[in-house]
């Protein structure tokens, strides 16, 4: 089970042997143990702090490597024939670690070891560790350069989250405040319902963009397109809704309910609603009505925008959960994120080849991650009888002509995170309860409110947000974002 | 865009955003250095808010298109991921944006020079009514204050003031209207800083 670790990728993975030629490095097999790896032997190691240290320590984008991985793969095991077995490859690691700990990889002028102690990265010149001690020279500007700064963090919530800078009254009556952090929070509570935070196109509704992928042409409702298929605002409007006010983030994948953002004099305003596909078709019409009855809905996963967009005609949704994985859970199968194989998977119940070499390592981690989507239509395909974007129990039975006998047997029980699950409403509950929704959650927001992933002396700070939020945060995004503001990652100058 | 406006954006880029704008003293190194551009709907507002200025009334490309939120919108990091699948802002900053940012803090700044022109003034009102002599040198230096003051929410340091009010003598040599390109210049200058922009 990957939680608990950054997304899973091989530090040298096979495909780069047109890339080793090139550069004379012996090619080595993907080898998904050496983050941990990594951190058994560097254990006090701040990249370590989470766990695992992450992709980029030896990569650039996988499976190309950075200067500290190409030394590393130098390294390791000369001699060997590649690829290198899992087990030798974790059995050379250790002394091909300690064989580059005095090199300089990125010639940044620090050596490796050095680099790695720090906090920053050995493969990036870029990335060099902080002064041992701070200086501010200059007393004139107005900031604290040696640590977190509350005027600082103040002007960037103000921007970050109102939308705007503060005014010189703003930051003066800021700075006479005796209170900076209570000031600042309550700063933060009013930006955090503004338009700019929460409306219709703002920072919190384009967080979504990627998670549900929207696209004119077939959208139906308001600014409907030529092909109105489905109405991605209904999605747009859930996912804000579960990130606001307090509310459980969880919802986005197990919620049951849907919501719609209306404008209310120029304020967004999200109104939950619940009716059953008959009663939402008969107030909506064919081309908006969300098909899936309560009982078998969790939160965006079985949004009829997310189904028509992914799951659309094929029989094995795979498309479906891989973007599922993706999206809320950090994971992307494409990047061999997230692989945690079940044995004797894949079966190949409809016949694609999934079973062939090449394939096998992603799809027995990605088919029984794809059986409990398998029962809810797409645009068509399946039962002519039933509507699309419904669930319908017996829809695998509908394929057999053009996937051959077999895709009837599709189970809808899964397995995700190595646990084996009986249907989309389990799958939605162990993802939602996982470590890797709430680091994907936090980095979400991270990212937005910082431009880049944690660094590595950041790693701290980041997974305990990613445990508040399970625990004192109750999953309310707002609640860890109060905490965020207070990290020195986000308030030091 | 008029033949002056463009000699008077070369010259304010040379001068504010050069050496002159820096204090005596070596500021320091932040050791994070983490440096974000705000966006382009943020920068719009704050300018919007300092020129006094609705967000709409900023800048119009051909007189119809909105700069920052239609005309120049993924330029200035905003996104459109329904038509166009940019669903980001962009990684990098286009090679456009520098000259976006500049026509939408010309045109507004220009905007705020033809209101306070017609009255009442809101920023440049006192370079509008000095007579002469030492009033014009103190009037360019209370709009510099201001400038900063309103654009950048903080007081202006004197090397800064100095840098802005210099640039009139570089301009008067040159310029039919020097007040005007003066003042619409320093609006520019301080309106497209590093401060201004990033944050």
């Amino acid at each position: 089970m990957p939680t608990g670790r950054l997304p899973a990728r091989p530090l040298l993975a096979g495909a780069a042997l047109a890339l080793a030629a090139l550069v004379l490095l012996p090619p080595v097999e993907a080898q998904p143990p050496a983050p941990a790896l990594f951190c058994e032997v560097y254990v006090d190691a701040p990249a370590c702090a989470g766990g695992d240290v992450g992709c980029d320590t030896c990569h650039t984008s996988a499976p190309s490597l950075n200067p500290y991985g190409q030394d590393l793969s130098l390294h390791l095991l000369v001699g060997e024939e590649r690829p290198l077995h899992e087990d030798l490859f974790s059995a050379g690691l250790g002394d091909a670690l300690a064989a580059v700990e005095a090199l300089d990889s990125d010639q940044d002028g620090y050596g490796n070891l050095a680099e790695i102690e720090a906090g920053s990265e050995p493969g990036d010149a870029a990335s060099q560790p902080a002064p041992a001690d701070c200086t501010d020279l200059d007393d004139q500007d107005e900031w604290d350069l040696c640590g977190y700064d509350p005027d600082y963090a103040y002007k960037k919530v103000m921007i970050d989250f109102c939308g705007r800078s503060p005014t010189l009254a703003e930051r003066r009556a800021f700075e006479e405040r005796s209170d900076p952090s209570d000031a600042l929070h309550e700063a933060l509570d009013l930006c955090l319902d503004t338009e700019h935070w929460r409306g219709r196109g703002g920072r919190v509704w384009n967080l979504a963009n990627k998670k549900i992928g929207p696209l004119k042409a077939v959208k139906a409702g308001r600014d409907s397109g030529p092909i109105p298929l489905a109405d991605y605002d209904d999605d747009y409007a859930y996912f804000v809704w579960t990130q606001t006010d307090g509310r459980d983030a969880r919802l986005v994948l197990t919620g049951q309910t849907f919501v719609s953002a209306w404008d209310r004099g120029g304020v967004t305003v999200y109104e939950e609603w619940d009716r059953s596909p008959t009663q939402d078709y008969e107030q909506r019409g064919h081309d908006r009505y969300q098909a899936v009855e309560k009982e078998r809905r969790a939160g965006l996963l079985t949004h009829r925008w997310f189904l028509m967009s992914n799951t659309m005609f094929t029989a094995v949704p795979r498309t479906t959960a891989a973007q599922a994985y993706r999206a809320f859970l950090g994971y992307d199968i494409s990047r061999l994120q997230g692989l945690d194989p079940v044995a004797d998977e894949p079966i190949d119940y409809d016949d694609k080849g999934v079973g062939a070499a090449g394939c096998i390592d992603c799809h027995s981690t990605l088919d029984p991650l794809t059986y409990p989507f398998s029962r809810y239509e797409g645009i068509g395909g399946g039962n002519p009888q039933a509507p699309s974007y419904s669930y319908d129990e017996d829809r695998m039975d509908w394929f057999v002509d053009t996937d051959g006998a077999d895709v009837a047997d599709t189970p809808e029980a899964g397995v995700i995170f190595g646990q084996p699950v009986e249907d989309l409403l389990e799958w939605a509950q162990v993802a939602a309860n996982s470590e890797a929704f709430r680091r994907a959650t936090v980095l979400d927001y991270w990212v937005m409110l910082l431009g880049e992933p944690p660094r590595g002396t950041e790693q701290g700070q980041y997974i305990a947000l990613v445990d508040a939020l399970a625990d004192e945060h109750g999953h309310s995004v707002e609640a860890m974002l109060h905490d965020l503001v207070d990290t020195e990652a986000y308030g030091a100058p | 865009m008029r033949p002056d406006h463009l000699l008077l954006w070369a010259l304010g880029l040379s001068t504010l955003l050069g050496p002159a704008c820096k204090t005596a003293d070596d500021p320091g190194t932040s050791a994070k250095a983490r440096v974000m551009p705000k966006h382009g709907q943020v920068w719009g507002r704050d300018l919007a808010t300092g020129l006094g200025l609705q967000e709409w009334e900023l800048c119009q490309e051909l007189g119809q298109l909105d700069c920052i939120s239609d005309a120049h919108l993924i330029t200035l990091g905003g996104v459109e991921p329904t038509t166009l699948g940019i669903d980001q802002p962009l990684a990098n900053a286009a090679v456009s944006a520098p000259i976006a940012v500049d026509r939408v803090a010309m045109a507004a700044c220009g905007e705020r020079w033809e209101r306070d022109l017609a009255g009442p003034a809101v920023i440049f009102g006192a370079v509008l009514e000095a007579k002469a002599g030492a009033d014009r040198k103190k009037a360019r230096e209370e709009v510099s204050s201001l400038l900063v003051q309103r654009l950048l929410a903080r007081q202006a340091t004197k090397d800064e003031v100095a840098a802005l009010v210099d640039l009139y003598d570089a301009l008067e040599d040159i310029s039919e209207e020097p007040d005007r390109d003066w003042a619409i210049g320093a609006c520019m200058m301080v309106a497209t800083s590093t401060e201004a922009l990033f944050y």
